[in-house]
C-alpha cells in the first residue's frame, strides 16, 4: 500500500528508538509504568504507520515526503546557545505583561522564565511525569485520534509539560518556544494543560527559531478545560524557512467553558501543518477557532481543525482568513461535527483566501457533517481578490495605490485579529502581519495603471 | 391525525415503492460471470467492429487492475461486489426492429405502467424516446422526424453501426475506460445506451429521453450515453428509470459522456428513482454512475439537472470540464434519501479555461436511517484568468437519525478567480408547519410544500413534464418519513 | 479650473462619451443634467479615473495639466474630488483611520506635514457640524451598515475633510428624501468658494433648487446637446426631455 510513507527518515526514527530503548536512554526520567504503555503502544503504531502520505484524506494536499526528505537526529546532537536573554527581550510581546515560561529545544528554561504565581502549576520532567494528572490525562486526546504524527510525538517525546491553571491567572502568560540547534534536529515537544473549574486564563504560545539549522518540530498538546473555564490561546508561528513544523492541539471542553483559539501563522517555516480539534463534551460550551495566516515564498501552511458537537446546546464559531504570496500554498480543512444527541447547536465556519500571486495557490475544504436534526449549521467559503471598487474608491481620495492596499488588506486581516480579546496582543499580530505583506508585490485583478489613453 | 412531526414523520415513512413490478417476457441472458469471453460474447452479439472490442479489452484490463483496490475515499462502505455473480447481458428475445408494432407488448405495456409514452400518437408532448430495458435499447421513436433535421438519435448499438466515425472520434473522450473501476468495467461489457449527435447549428425541437428500465434478475445495467453538440447546437436531454423490487442489489454502472463544441449547449435532466430497497434496506440498487460533460469550444454551455430519490446507493458527480474560454457549467440537484438509503453525490467543476463560469446548487432532503452526502470540488487551474464559481448546498434533516454530510474540495491556483461557497444545515421547523396548519393543511401536505419549496431552485431547472413528475416522486419519497 | 474637450470613452468595446466639450472655472457650479443613460455618471467616472472605461480619444486639463495621464490618486491630490453614487461599504476599514490616511497623503503630496491627532479630530469636529452629520464614525467600519442618506453624507463630509479644487457630485441627490436634500445642499453651498468649482450630476431639478448652478448642460447619448443657465433647468423640469431629444434629432435630419 502506497498510503503510508517509509522513508530513510523514517528508518532512521525506529533504528534510533531501538537502540536507544536498548541503551536505556529514551527515557531520561523516570516514566511510570503506565505512561511507558503509552509510549510503547505509540511505537509500535507509527513503526506500522510510518508517516502519511498524500493518498491520505488528511493529507492529500500535504506532501510530507519533501520536508521529511532529510535527516532530522535526535535526540538534539548539538544545541547552539545564542545570547538567550537578549534574544527572549527582543521576542517579549510589548505592552503584553506577560509570565514568561521560556523552552529551548522543547526543554524548560527556568533562568529565562519569569517566577510564577501560585494560581499556576508549572511541572516538567520527573515532576509532570509523576503529577497526579499524568496518569489521568496523558495520552488520553491526542492518542486516539490515530494521527500517525502524535504517536510519533508520544514514542520520542522525553517527557512533557504540565501546565496546571488553578486558579484565574492575573496576567497573560506567554510560552516562548525557542529553538536553535546547529545539526538538523528532529525535535518533539509536548504539553499538557488543565485548567480547573472556573478560571480564566490567557496563554500565547510563540515560536522563533534562532540558528538556520533544518528542523522538524513536533508540537503536541493535549488541554483538558473543566467546567466554566474561560481560556484564550494564541498561536504565533515566527519560525525560519528551515523548518518542518507539525502541530496537533487537542481541546476538551466542559460544560459551560468557553474558549478562543487564535491562530497566526506567518512567514517563514516552509513545511506547516496545524490540527487543531475542540471536542464540546459538555452541554451549553463555546469553541471559537479563528485563524490568520500569511504565507510567501514556498510556504505550505496547512490548518486542518475539527469542532466536535457532542453534547447539546453549545456553539462553535470558527473563520480562518488567508493572504497567500508568491508561490505559497494554503490547505484549510475545517470540519464540524454534530454528533447524535447534540440538538440544539449552533455551529458556523467561513473561511475566506485572497491569492496575491499568480503562482499561489489555495485548498479549501470546508466539512459539515451532521447527525442530528435541531441545529444550526453553516459554512462559507470564498477565494477572491481585494475589491476593484474598493481600491478606485479609496483611490480616488487621494490614497496611493500601495496605502489602498494595505488598508484593504489589513482590513480583511482584522476581521480575524480584531478577535483577540486583549488589546496588546491585537496590536501585536497586526503589526506582524504589516511586517510581512509585500505590498509592491500584491496583484490586483486587472492591472493597476490609469485609465488608458488611445489616440485615434 | 397525527399530532407531532415525529408522528407525521413516522406516517410517512412505510410508502411502497410503486415501481416494484416485474415484466415477463423471454430473455436473452448470458450465465454470470466475467472474463475476456464474456466480452466477446457481447461485442459479438451486437456485431461490433475489431476496434470496439479491443478498446473494450481495455476496459476488462483496467477494470481487473482497478478493481483490486475498490476506492475507499466515499462517505461509505463500499458493500462487496461479487463481479462474478453477475450477469451481463440480459435482453428481451425478440428484438425490435422496424417499428414499434415488433416491440414485445409485455415490454411496451411495462413501460406504459411507467407512464412512458412509446407509441407516436401520445407523443404529442414532443419527447422522442430512447427506452433501454436491462441492457438493450427497445424502441427509439421519433427518428424519421428527427433525421429531417440531422439530429441523429438511437441506441448505442445503432450508432456504432450506421455511425461508426463519429462514436470512434468521441467515444471514451470525455470518460476514458481507465477513469474509475467503474467506469473501467461499464468500458467493457456495456450492451447499449443512447447516442445523440446534433449537427452545427440546429436546435433539437424536442426533448430527448431515454428511460432505462432494469428487469432481469441477477443482471446489472451498463448503458452508455454520448452526446456531442456540434458547434452553435442545442439539445435538452431527459433520462429516467426504474427497477423492480428484489431482494438482492442489482449494480447500475452507466456511463454518460457529453461534448459541447463551440457555442453548442446540453442540458441535462435525469430523475432517478431505481428501487431504493425495503424499509430494512434490504435489495435495492447500487447505483455507480459516471457522468461528465466537456465544454470543448468557447462559449459552450453544459448543464447538469439532477432529482435522486431512488437506488440503496447512489455514487454520482456528474461534472463539467469548462475547457472552452467563456464556457459555463451548471449543476442542479436534489437527493432525498429515507430508510437505509445512502447517497453520495455532487459535481466536480474543472475550470481550464479563461472567463469560465459554473454554478452549483445542491439540495439534499435525509430521512430515516439515511446518509445524505454532497462531495464537490471546484477546481481553477493557473490558466484559467477570471473564472467564476457559486456553490449553494443546503441539507434538510427530516428526523434525528440521519445523517448529512457536506465535502466541498475548492482548489484555487489563479489569482484572478472569485470562488464562492455557501452551505446551511436546518430542519423544517415547527412554526413553519404550524402556520401551514393554521391556513388549513394538513401535515403532509406542509411538508410537501417545505420540501418542494426548498428544491424548487433545482426542479425548476427541470422540463416541465419532468419538473411535475420530480415534484410527486418527491411527495412520494417523502411518505413516512417526514419528521 | 477644468477643460474638456472632445472627450471620447468607451467601455467593453461601447461607445458612452461621443465628444464631450466642457470648460469650467474657478467659483463656477455646473449641472450636468440628462435622460437615463445619456452618459453623465460615465462622464464622471472617467474623470475620476476610472479604469474600467478607456478613453479614444479627446483630452482633459485640470489646473493645466493633463488629466488623463493621471491615477486616480494623483487626481485626488491635485484636487479633484468625486462623490460616488454608489459609495462603496468597506468593512474593516475604519472611517477615521481612512479619512487621516487619506489627508495625509494629500497633504504630503502638496509638501505639507501630517495634521496632528488633536488637530484633525478638531477639523472633522467643525466639518461634521457644517455638514450635519453627527453620525458617530468611531468604531464604524467606512460606509458598512449606513443608510443611503448617511452614505451620501459621508460623501459631503469627505468633501469637506479633503476641501478639493473640484468636485463632482454624482446623482448625489438620488434616493434622498427632501430633508436630506436639503442637508446635501447646505453642505455644498457653505464649502463653495471663488476658488473651488462643483460639477453636479443630477437627473432631477431638485438639488438646484437649493444650490444655484451657474450654467446647465444637458447630455444625451454621449454628448452636450444643450448649455444655459439655471432657467433651462426650470425648463426641463417642466417639460421633460423629450422636446430636447427630439430637437435634437431634427437638426440631424
Amino acid at each position: 500500500m502506497n498510503k503510508s510513507i517509509f522513508n530513510s527518515f523514517y528508518h532512521y526514527l525506529i533504528d534510533t528508538y531501538q537502540q536507544l530503548q536498548a541503551q536505556g536512554q529514551l527515557t531520561p526520567f523516570s516514566w511510570p509504568a503506565a505512561l511507558l504503555t503509552h509510549k510503547q503502544h505509540a511505537f509500535e503504531k507509527f513503526n506500522e504507520q510510518g508517516f502519511p502520505s498524500t493518498k491520505q484524506e488528511d493529507w492529500k494536499y500535504t506532501n510530507l515526503a519533501a520536508p521529511l526528505q532529510q535527516i532530522y537526529q535526535f535526540p538534539v546532537v548539538s544545541p547552539a546557545y545564542p545570547d538567550l536573554k537578549a534574544e527572549v527581550q527582543r521576542l517579549t510581546i510589548p505592552h503584553l505583561q506577560a509570565y514568561r515560561i521560556v523552552l529551548l529545544n522543547g526543554r524548560f528554561e527556568p533562568s529565562l522564565s519569569d517566577q510564577l504565581p501560585e494560581s499556576m502549576g508549572w511541572h516538567t520532567d520527573a515532576d509532570a511525569l509523576h503529577h497526579y494528572y499524568a496518569e489521568e490525562y496523558f495520552a488520553s486526546l491526542a492518542d486516539v485520534t490515530q494521527v500517525p504524527l502524535v504517536w510519533l510525538n508520544t514514542a520520542f517525546v522525553p517527557g512533557f509539560h504540565l501546565l496546571h491553571i488553578r486558579e484565574t491567572v492575573d496576567r497573560p502568560i506567554h510560552v516562548m518556544h525557542l529553538y536553535a540547534t546547529q545539526q538538523p534536529a528532529f525535535i518533539p515537544e509536548r504539553l499538557l494543560l488543565v485548567a480547573e473549574e472556573g478560571v480564566q486564563v490567557q496563554i500565547t504560545e510563540s515560536f522563533h527559531q534562532l540558528t538556520d539549522a533544518p528542523t522538524f518540530i513536533n508540537y503536541v498538546a493535549e488541554q483538558f478545560l473543566k467546567e466554566k473555564v474561560a481560556m484564550d490561546v494564541y498561536l504565533i508561528n515566527q519560525l525560519h524557512a528551515q523548518a518542518a513544523f507539525f502541530h496537533h492541539s487537542e481541546i476538551y471542553l466542559h460544560s459551560q467553558s468557553t474558549f478562543h483559539h487564535l491562530n497566526c501563522c506567518f512567514p517563514e517555516a516552509h513545511f506547516i501543518r496545524n490540527n487543531i480539534n475542540a471536542r464540546l463534551q459538555g452541554s451549553q460550551s463555546e469553541a471559537n477557532l479563528w485563524g490568520i495566516y500569511l504565507g510567501n515564498q514556498q510556504q505550505l501552511i496547512d490548518n486542518h481543525t475539527i469542532v466536535d458537537h457532542q453534547m447539546p446546546s453549545c456553539n462553535s464559531n470558527e473563520w480562518y482568513k488567508g493572504l497567500l504570496q508568491e508561490k505559497s500554498t494554503g490547505v484549510f480543512n475545517g470540519k464540524i461535527f454534530v454528533e447524535k444527541g447534540a440538538q440544539q447547536t449552533n455551529a458556523f465556519q467561513k473561511n475566506n483566501t485572497i491569492l496575491l500571486s499568480q503562482e499561489a495557490t489555495i485548498h479549501a475544504k470546508p466539512q459539515l457533517e451532521i447527525f442530528a436534526d435541531d441545529v444550526k449549521c453553516s459554512h462559507g467559503s470564498t477565494v477572491g481578490q481585494m475589491q476593484e471598487d474598493a481600491l478606485f474608491y479609496l483611490r480616488t481620495r487621494g490614497l496611493s495605490e500601495r496605502t489602498a492596499k494595505q488598508l484593504l488588506l489589513e482590513a480583511f486581516a482584522f476581521d480575524i485579529v480584531s478577535k483577540a480579546q486583549n488589546q496588546a496582543m491585537e496590536d501585536h499580530i497586526m503589526q506582524l502581519i504589516r511586517d510581512h505583506l509585500d505590498l509592491s508585490a500584491a496583484i490586483l485583478p486587472q492591472s493597476a495603471s490609469p485609465a488608458h489613453v488611445r489616440k485615434t | 391525525m397525527p399530532t407531532t412531526d415525529q408522528d407525521i414523520l413516522q406516517q410517512y415513512a412505510d410508502q411502497d415503492y410503486a415501481f416494484g413490478f416485474e415484466t415477463r417476457v423471454e430473455m436473452d441472458i448470458l450465465p454470470p460471470g466475467l472474463n475476456e469471453d464474456t466480452v466477446r460474447f457481447i461485442s459479438a452479439k451486437k456485431e461490433e467492429p475489431e476496434w470496439l472490442l479491443q478498446w473494450r479489452l481495455k476496459g476488462l484490463e483496467q477494470f481487473r487492475r482497478l478493481s483490486k483496490d475498490m476506492p475507499e475515499w466515499q462517505n461509505f462502505k463500499l458493500p462487496h461486489i461479487d463481479f462474478q455473480a453477475i450477469s451481463y447481458y440480459a435482453a428481451p428475445k425478440k428484438r425490435k426492429l422496424k417499428s414499434l408494432d415488433e416491440v414485445d407488448p409485455e415490454i411496451l405495456a411495462t413501460f406504459e405502467k411507467l407512464g412512458i409514452p412509446l407509441e407516436e400518437q401520445k407523443m404529442l408532448a414532443g419527447v422522442a424516446v430512447d427506452a433501454v430495458m436491462d441492457s438493450v435499447s427497445v424502441a427509439t421513436t421519433f427518428q424519421e422526424k428527427l433525421k429531417e433535421k440531422g439530429i441523429i438519435f438511437c441506441s448505442m448499438g445503432e450508432a456504432v453501426k450506421h455511425y461508426p466515425d463519429l462514436v470512434k472520434k468521441y467515444l471514451g473522450t470525455v470518460v476514458p475506460y481507465s477513469d474509475n473501476v467503474f467506469a473501467a468495467l461499464n468500458a467493457a461489457v456495456f450492451s447499449d445506451g443512447s447516442f445523440c449527435y446534433i449537427p452545427k447549428g440546429v436546435r433539437c425541437p424536442m426533448e430527448l429521453s431515454t428511460y432505462f428500465r432494469i428487469n432481469a434478475s441477477n443482471t446489472g445495467q451498463f448503458e452508455r450515453t454520448l452526446i456531442i453538440a456540434d458547434e452553435g447546437a442545442y439539445v435538452s436531454y431527459l433520462e429516467g428509470c426504474t427497477a423492480p423490487k428484489r431482494d438482492e442489489n442489482q449494480l447500475h454502472a452507466a456511463v454518460v459522456e457529453l461534448i459541447a463544441l463551440d457555442h453548442a449547449e446540453i442540458k441535462y435532466s435525469t430523475v432517478q428513482n431505481w428501487f431504493p430497497g425495503d424499509k430494512n434496506g434490504n435489495g435495492g440498487v447500487f447505483n455507480f454512475v459516471t457522468k461528465r460533460g466537456i465544454c470543448k469550444g468557447p462559449h459552450s454551455k453544459i448543464s447538469w439537472t439532477q432529482v435522486e430519490t431512488g437506488s440503496a446507493i447512489t455514487w454520482k458527480y456528474p461534472s463539467v470540464i469548462l475547457q472552452g474560454d467563456y464556457s459555463v457549467g451548471e449543476f442542479y440537484s436534489v437527493a432525498m434519501t429515507r430508510n437505509h438509503q445512502i447517497a453520495d453525490t455532487g459535481t466536480k467543476m474543472i475550470h481550464l479555461g479563461k472567463h469560465t463560469r459554473s454554478r452549483i446548487i445542491s439540495k439534499g432532503i435525509s430521512a430515516g436511517y439515511s446518509q445524505n452526502s454532497y462531495r464537490g470540488q471546484v477546481r481553477v487551474g493557473a490558466r484559467a484568468d477570471h473564472a467564476r464559481n457559486f456553490t449553494q448546498c443546503d441539507s434538510l434533516l427530516i428526523g434525528d437519525k440521519c445523517g448529512a454530510h457536506t465535502f466541498p474540495y475548492i482548489d484555487c491556483q489563479n489569482p484572478t478567480a472569485i470562488l464562492e461557497h455557501e452551505a446551511t444545515t436546518s430542519k423544517i421547523a415547527e412554526d413553519q408547519i404550524f402556520y401551514l396548519n393554521q391556513r388549513g393543511l394538513d401535515n403532509e401536505k406542509a411538508v410537501a410544500l417545505i420540501v418542494n419549496g426548498y428544491a424548487r431552485e433545482v426542479l425548476n431547472n427541470l422540463p416541465m413534464e419532468f419538473a411535475v413528475e420530480a415534484q410527486k416522486l418527491l411527495a412520494i419519497s417523502l411518505d413516512g418519513s417526514v419528521g | 479650473m477644468l477643460l474638456i474637450k472632445n472627450l471620447h470613452a468607451q467601455i467593453e468595446g461601447k461607445p458612452i462619451l461621443k465628444g464631450i466639450d466642457l470648460e469650467v472655472r474657478p467659483g463656477e457650479i455646473h449641472a450636468i443634467m440628462g435622460p437615463n443613460g445619456s452618459g453623465k455618471s460615465t462622464l464622471a467616472a472617467v474623470l475620476a479615473g476610472n479604469e474600467q472605461y478607456e478613453v479614444t480619444d479627446g483630452e482633459v486639463w485640470f489646473e493645466g495639466k493633463n488629466l488623463l495621464e493621471m491615477p486616480p490618486e494623483i487626481r485626488a491630490r491635485e484636487g479633484l474630488f468625486m462623490a460616488f453614487q454608489y459609495p462603496v461599504e468597506i468593512p474593516g476599514v475604519s472611517n477615521i483611520n481612512f479619512l487621516k490616511t487619506a489627508i495625509t497623503e494629500i497633504r504630503a503630496y502638496r509638501g505639507l506635514p501630517p495634521l496632528s491627532a488633536k488637530e484633525f479630530m478638531q477639523r472633522l469636529k467643525e466639518k461634521q457640524e457644517l455638514v450635519e452629520f453627527n453620525a458617530s464614525l468611531v468604531n464604524r467600519s467606512l460606509n458598512e451598515g449606513f443608510s443611503g442618506g448617511e452614505k451620501k453624507r459621508n460623501e459631503i463630509l469627505q468633501l469637506a475633510m479633503l476641501e478639493p479644487k473640484l468636485a463632482i457630485l454624482d446623482e448625489t441627490d438620488s434616493g434622498l428624501d427632501i430633508d436630506a436634500i436639503r442637508i446635501v445642499a447646505n453642505g455644498v453651498n457653505k464649502l463653495r468658494s471663488q476658488h473651488n468649482a462643483f460639477i453636479i450630476i443630477t437627473h432631477y431639478q431638485r438639488l438646484l433648487q437649493y444650490i444655484i448652478p451657474d450654467y446647465v448642460h444637458v447630455q444625451y447619448d454621449g454628448r452636450i446637446i444643450k448649455s444655459g443657465t439655471k432657467e433651462l433647468a426650470y425648463e426641463l423640469e417642466e417639460r421633460g426631455y423629450d422636446w430636447i431629444k427630439e430637437s435634437v434629432q431634427a437638426s440631424l435630419e
